[in-house]
């Protein structure tokens, strides 16, 4: 057999051996899904979105899907910080299922889920139905082809649901932890009703002991914010330096709703990830946020589509990307205003600063407007460090790489800065730091 | 070698320098010796190499020393890296201090001042910090603001000396620190450099202007003209080339 054909047949048996207790209506969703991965073909790497990085690599190939066991050993770490935090839920998700959870109850009173998607469609099938896949079509049906085979095979994910009018003042965790060396696919689905307001954390490392497992991770996420709800989504990406990630966010915002999402990549081997926002109706708002900082030979793909579908929507989009050692990203940000979303505000901002000379950064902004009477703006740059700067620094008795960590994390640190949680916070600069030193010290000898 | 410095040893020694950018020569043979205790003032035209003095004696790398020395201390400084400098007590003032997006000036300071001086216990960090923002006029929100980014001018210059009394440097140089500011935040600078002084620290402070040496009394003038010192005298110097201008020192040099 050929590595299509085997593939063919993983995902396929993937996918019945993870429906054997669906309910009926999620065994047709999974068949149709897979139906069309069969019938669609990969898409071609002349398309603007897999230019730098062609779909093979994050084909299952001759892998074999990994069955989730439903035991998680150790909880991770910080399964106790998030209790400390006082979160207003935590779940812990091994291989992409959410195996424990905890709603405070007061949280939980008011009708606030948080569960794993397996249970919502259970139990929850008027309100899952109706949106999971519902934003397949997103942006065009960019990277559907991938939302085909989370669709067919994913054996978790996480539902969240804030009824109408809530407000969370604390943040729903979840804490995931990836391991072994087979395909995990999951799916997630978060609806934040009209009028409510949450922040959700997701933080993603892989599994102690499996930091070397070159896992391959496929994650769909569908977010659903209303009318006049905020939702805040916070990633935190620490995986170990083989794991092949390919994580697909898709967002539908509706009338003056706003989300806002911080997404922090330190970690993974091959990144491809896609953040796809539907402006869908007057009012609605996206602030979108992104760090990526990679070392060694990291190769991180992040593409960002705002789409303004509706008059007097905004979006304000900033990555900011730091590569040393071999490392390379790129990073493409598209911007579309549909004709009819007059008075509209796009922005857009990608920064990139290179460490190293066989570090690559590449910034390609698409803008497509298509509506008059409309503010729209971006700005992209690729750059060293400024070696005035750390002279600068350097003045003022810092070593050589000293100050070229303090201006690295300067540039990273209005994006870090929105990370709540102190304990999250303090693994996360934790994490930069050791990266830099890594990065800067690396750097510093060859000199 | 091992520099030994006595009584004699001047703080800075500078002789027959000669500095290039970028190939192009700039200093052409200067030669200044500070003494401890002593503000110098160091006047000259644009394009003088007033800036390139300041800018050699902390290290930067575009300039380079083709001849001549530079002694501090009694230890030859041009082999040192610009850390090390700073951390034995050599201090710039910029004229254009650059800003770090994302550094907070409190991080800023606290790691500087740890690097410079050796770790200062918060307890005695906070109320020094106090202080100085007191005497500079500058709010406690600055502490929290990034580095420069988004300062006005005056800002800038605040923020400088601040930096220079918290890290207490043997020889500060200040480069044109007076340029662009207004009366009220001149004196304020004045106010800064004068508390500095001591008879164990040596300034020297690179300006256009006479008008901030009214406010820091010079014990030394002196004139850069074309990369080499051509008139040195006392602070009435510097009232003079106010009046006169520079021409004059032209006509004497060639």
């Amino acid at each position: 057999m050929t590595d299509t054909l085997v593939e063919a047949a993983h995902i396929a048996s993937a996918t019945h051996r993870a429906d054997a207790t669906d309910p009926d209506w999620v065994r047709k969703f999974r068949a149709a899904a897979l139906e069309r991965w069969n019938a669609e073909p990969l898409p071609d790497r002349v398309e603007h979105l897999w230019r730098y990085t062609g779909p093979e690599r994050i084909l299952p190939g001759a892998r074999e899907f990994t069955s989730p066991d439903g035991r998680f050993g150790d909880l991770p770490s910080d399964f106790a910080d998030a209790m400390f935090e006082k979160a207003a839920a935590y779940a812990v998700c091994r291989d992409g299922v959410l195996l424990r959870c905890a709603v405070d109850s007061m949280v939980a009173d008011l009708g606030v889920v948080v569960e794993d998607l397996h249970s919502a469609a259970m139990t929850k099938r008027k309100l899952l139905e109706p949106h999971l896949g519902a934003l397949r079509g997103a942006c065009d049906g960019i990277g559907a082809k991938f939302d085909h085979l989370t669709a067919a095979a994913f054996t978790g994910g996480a539902f969240v649901h804030i009824p109408r009018g809530v407000t969370l003042e604390r943040p729903i965790r979840i804490s995931s932890r990836i391991g072994g060396s087979g395909v995990l696919a999951a799916r997630s689905v978060f609806i934040v009703e009209p009028g409510a307001q949450a922040t959700i954390v997701v933080d993603l490392a892989s599994a102690e002991g499996s930091e070397d497992a070159a896992t391959m991770f496929h994650e769909t996420t569908e977010v659903f914010v209303g009318a006049s709800a905020r939702l805040r989504i916070v990633f935190v990406q620490t995986l170990g330096p083989k794991v092949i990630h390919a994580p697909a966010v898709r967002a539908r915002v509706a009338h003056d709703g706003l989300l806002e999402s911080v997404s922090v990549a330190l970690g993974g081997g091959t990144v491809k990830a896609l953040l796809a926002s539907e402006l869908a109706e007057t009012g609605a708002k996206a602030n979108v946020l992104g760090i990526v900082f990679g070392d060694g030979r990291r190769h991180f793909d992040h593409h960002t589509f705002q789409d303004h579908l509706a008059p007097s929507t905004t979006s304000n989009l900033d990555y900011r990307t730091v590569v040393g050692g071999r490392a390379r990203s790129a990073y493409t940000g598209r911007l579309r205003i549909r004709p009819g979303a007059l008075k509209s505000e796009a922005r857009q901002r990608n920064h990139n600063l290179v460490l190293s000379d066989d570090a690559r950064a590449d910034t390609i902004p698409e803008l497509e407007i298509l509506a008059d009477d409309v503010s729209c703006s971006h700005a992209a740059a690729v750059a060293p460090i400024d070696e005035e700067q750390v002279f600068f620094c350097e003045s003022r008795g810092f070593s050589p790489d000293e100050a070229r960590s303090a201006i690295v994390l300067g540039f990273l640190e209005p994006t870090v800065a929105q990370i709540p949680g102190d304990l999250l916070l303090a693994r996360v600069r934790a994490a930069l730091e050791k990266r830099l030193a890594a990065v800067v010290g690396a750097q510093g000898s060859a000199r | 070698m091992l520099a030994r410095m006595t009584d004699a040893t001047p703080l800075l020694d500078i002789r027959d320098l000669h500095v290039a950018v970028d190939g192009k020569e700039i200093l052409k043979g200067l030669t200044l010796t500070v003494g401890a205790g002593e503000v110098h003032a160091l006047m000259g035209r644009n394009g003088s190499g007033k800036s390139t003095l300041s800018a050699t004696l902390m290290g930067h790398p575009r300039y380079k020393v083709t001849a001549g020395t530079i002694r501090y201390k009694g230890e030859d400084l041009t082999t040192i890296p610009v850390h090390e400098r700073a951390r034995k007590g050599v201090f710039l003032c910029f004229q254009y201090p650059l800003a770090l997006p994302g550094v907070q000036v409190s991080n800023f300071l606290r790691q500087s001042v740890k690097a410079v001086r050796g770790d200062v216990p918060t307890k005695e960090f906070r109320p020094l910090v106090k202080k100085h923002l007191e005497t500079l006029g500058i709010p406690q929100a600055f502490m929290t603001r990034y580095v420069n980014d988004g300062f006005s001018g005056g800002e800038k210059k605040r923020m400088e000396i601040l930096h220079m009394l918290l890290l207490e440097p043997s020889l500060a140089i200040l480069d044109e620190t007076d340029s662009g500011l207004d009366i009220d935040a001149l004196k304020v600078v004045a106010e800064g450099i004068n508390r500095l002084r001591s008879k164990d620290r040596g300034v020297l402070l690179v300006t256009h202007y006479q008008r901030i040496l009214d406010l820091v009394v010079p014990d030394h003038v002196h004139v850069l003209l074309s990369g080499r010192i051509v008139k040195s005298g006392g602070a009435d110097l510097a009232r003079e080339l106010e009046v006169k201008g520079y021409d004059w020192l032209e006509q004497e040099a060639a």
